[in-house]
């Protein structure tokens, strides 16, 4: 990849307060104002919001308010060696340290130079348009009191813009390095607008050092023009403590689509909220999610996809595997509105319970506004097949591999369907060293064969 | 090779086997045949160790071991196979990956060398041919969306993989058309060596005409009610069970 030309760090590098509040335009201040009051009425997340009913709130709210100080850039070995080396085949990759831009390992590679790559305040003079109309605006900041602190405390984002009719060779990698070092909270933000008939996959990894213990909330928008086609996967592989929330918040056009893949792989708390807005006719989303969890995890998934427009589509299909003492959520919501004839929407949940301290909690909703759609949800919650188990292990497969086989095939599954094949390859082998070969070693041979 | 002896299995609590004797000898293809009800399946399942199934009394013997101290996976790395009635749908593990892990944990417990990516698609390339399944079918899923006559057959192909000493043919004819049912007997038929075991469990004759018996046995209400050879197939499928069964009440 060639060195990055268009992204400096914002200014002297760097994050925490101070990077666009002195210069940002008017409308910005008054958002970020009305964010602060939002908080302020807000206030954290409880119980009774349904949508973080099950988080283990104390975990978050005993980091108290203070804002992550500002990172420390002199980070970069510590930062490459987290982030790891590029994904093959992505043309383009930014690495945020604690939220902050780390210039020096972001490449831009063939993206076409039309397309903006770029931390927010430099962004404000090329693509003001788009930010003006819809920055804050598509993930809603007053869901919940974490979603409006984020944008109150807004400092640095990344904002990406693909123009018409435009397509980057490869995906764009984005990796969220949590450094274990700035402690506290952090509010790391993507604003992706992608215009008519063009596309962009992008890739968000959240990686973080062994000492990382703070909670990052992020915020990815992402505006999807008419007949155009984002494909966004999150991947959240985090140390053991680190605590994480994503809200992901994607607005479609007309005949536009959005397909998104959540893997919640590791970390104390991984928190996933997406609402997707099906907002012109012919718009189509398809939300697709992993978690695996395993010791004291909580994996904790809400999708809310509103069919707003007429002629829309929507799928969803989300999977756990949960062992030990840990939890995985499932809550979906599917609103179609009144106007929102000829819908269509599906919404699968399976789960797969390993121990019988491992909790899971589902719940597919649907509220339909009008008697002209297609729709269909089921959710599941079960153990391995024992017919399986016992076919496995009439041909020699021993008991442990056999229910390793098993339970790696079932994840595998939403591996397999990522939009990137890189990904597929890496954490297809991530899982099969996980699900699989610690249980057998024969079964781990079998497998990695048939990526050949 | 096989001696059964006064083999007593429940399943569920209902006792089902009650006293089965039956001795099979290296080479010896053995035809079980009886009624609905009469045992058959769950001699199967009992020979090839499936959980739930409980032997209250009796032994078995296999190559010189006590067969039932064993694990159903024990079982198939010492080389008993069972070729399912109903083959089970694996979603998710293709049929090399299923089956290299397979082939592999039977030759580390046989002593023989595993086989590598190469070696063991030359080994399943040769053997598919054998049974005659088709190559795109071979490699999908685990019986997933087969029809039941590729379902069988994936099973005779297992079979040629694992190379066991013992294969119980668990009504492998039920639900097969006549070419299906020819197609299989052709691959089971391959397997056949002289020196390889073969317990054919059926309930219809015509199985037979495609793979000869060397015994017949008739297994009524949990215990072998009359053997004999080909023969005693022929009558069965002329007279059906009632004659054997005043037979032996007689």
């Amino acid at each position: 990849m060639n060195a990055i030309q268009l992204m400096a760090a914002a200014n002297g590098g760097a994050g925490g307060g101070a990077s666009t509040h002195g210069a940002e335009p008017d409308w910005l201040g008054a958002l970020r104002s009305e964010a602060r009051a939002a908080h302020q009425t807000l206030g954290w997340p409880t119980k009774a919001d349904e949508a973080w009913r099950y988080v283990k709130l104390r975990d978050i709210v005993r980091l108290g308010d203070t804002v992550g100080a500002a990172p420390d850039l002199g980070l970069a070995t510590e930062a490459a060696a987290l982030a790891g080396p590029p994904l093959d085949g992505v043309t383009a990759r930014v690495v945020l340290v604690d939220g902050a831009f780390h210039a020096d390992l972001c490449a831009r590679g063939d993206a076409p130079p039309s397309v903006v790559i770029l931390p927010l305040a430099q962004a404000l003079r090329v693509t003001a348009d788009h930010l003006r109309e819809s920055l804050g605006r598509v993930a809603r900041f007053d869901a919940d009191g974490v979603s409006a602190l984020a944008l109150a405390e807004l400092s640095e984002a990344l904002v990406i813009h693909v123009p018409r009719g435009t397509t980057l060779p490869g995906p764009l990698e984005i990796v969220h390095v949590a450094s274990g070092r700035a402690g506290g909270l952090r509010f790391p933000r993507v604003f992706i607008a992608v215009d008519a008939t063009a596309e962009l996959t992008v890739i968000e990894r959240f990686v973080g050092s062994p000492d990382e213990a703070g909670f990052t909330a992020a915020t990815t928008e992402i505006v999807v023009g008419s007949d155009a086609h984002v494909r966004h996967v999150r991947v959240v592989e985090l140390p053991d403590a680190a605590l994480q929330n994503g809200d992901i918040g994607a607005r479609v056009g007309r005949g536009g689509s959005f397909t998104s893949s959540v893997m919640s792989l590791s970390g104390k708390l991984g928190r996933t909220s997406i609402v997707a807005d099906l907002a012109e006719p012919g718009a189509t989303c398809q939300l697709d999610g992993l978690y695996v969890a395993d010791g004291h995890s909580h994996f904790d998934h809400a999708t809310t996809v509103l069919h707003t427009a007429p002629h829309t589509t929507s799928g969803e299909m989300y999977k756990g595997v949960v062992d030990d003492e840990a939890t995985g959520t499932f809550f979906g919501r599917v609103l179609i509105r009144e106007g929102a004839v000829k819908s269509n929407t599906h919404q699968l949940n399976h789960n797969l319970l390993l121990s019988t301290e491992a909790r899971v909690h589902t719940r597919p909703q649907l509220e339909i506004d009008n008697d002209d759609v297609k729709a269909a949800h089921g959710s599941t919650v079960g153990q391995l097949d024992e017919m399986a188990v016992f076919y496995l292990r009439s041909r020699g497969i021993d008991q442990k591999s056999a229910r390793g086989l098993l339970t790696w095939a079932f994840a595998e599954e939403m591996v397999a369907r990522l939009p990137v094949p890189a990904l597929v390859k890496m954490l297809g082998r991530v899982m099969a060293k996980r699900l699989a070969s610690e249980a057998s070693p024969v079964a781990a041979a079998a497998i990695e064969d048939a990526w050949r | 090779m096989l001696e059964i002896e006064n083999l007593h299995a429940e399943v569920g609590g209902t006792p089902i086997l009650k006293g089965l004797t039956l001795t099979l000898r290296a080479g010896e293809v053995a035809a079980i045949m009886g009624p609905n009800g009469s045992g058959k399946s769950t001699l199967s399942y009992v020979l090839s160790g499936r959980p739930g199934y409980e032997v209250t009394e009796g032994s078995v013997r296999f190559d010189g071991q006590d067969l039932l101290a064993m694990e159903s996976d024990e079982r198939a790395r010492a080389g008993v196979f069972l070729a399912f009635q109903y083959p089970v749908e694996v979603p998710g593990v293709s049929n090399k990956v299923f089956l290299k892990a397979a082939v592999n944990a039977c030759r580390k417990a046989r002593g023989q060398a595993e086989l590598d990516a190469y070696e063991f698609l030359k080994v399943f390339e040769e053997k598919r041919k054998l049974v005659g399944m088709d190559k795109e079918l071979a490699s999908r899923e685990v019986n997933t969306g087969f029809s039941g006559g590729e379902k069988k057959r994936n099973e005779i192909l297992q079979m040629a993989m694992l190379d066991p000493k013992l294969a119980i043919l668990d009504e492998t004819d039920s639900g097969l058309d006549i070419d299906a049912l020819k197609a299989v007997s052709e691959g089971v038929n391959a397997l056949r060596d002289g020196k390889r075991s073969m317990l054919v469990i059926t309930h219809y004759q015509r199985l037979l005409d495609h793979i000869v018996p060397d015994s017949v046995h008739v297994l009524m209400d949990g215990r072998i009610a009359k053997s004999g050879g080909g023969e005693l197939a022929l009558a069965l499928e002329e007279r059906g069970y009632d004659w054997i069964k005043a037979e032996a009440a007689a």
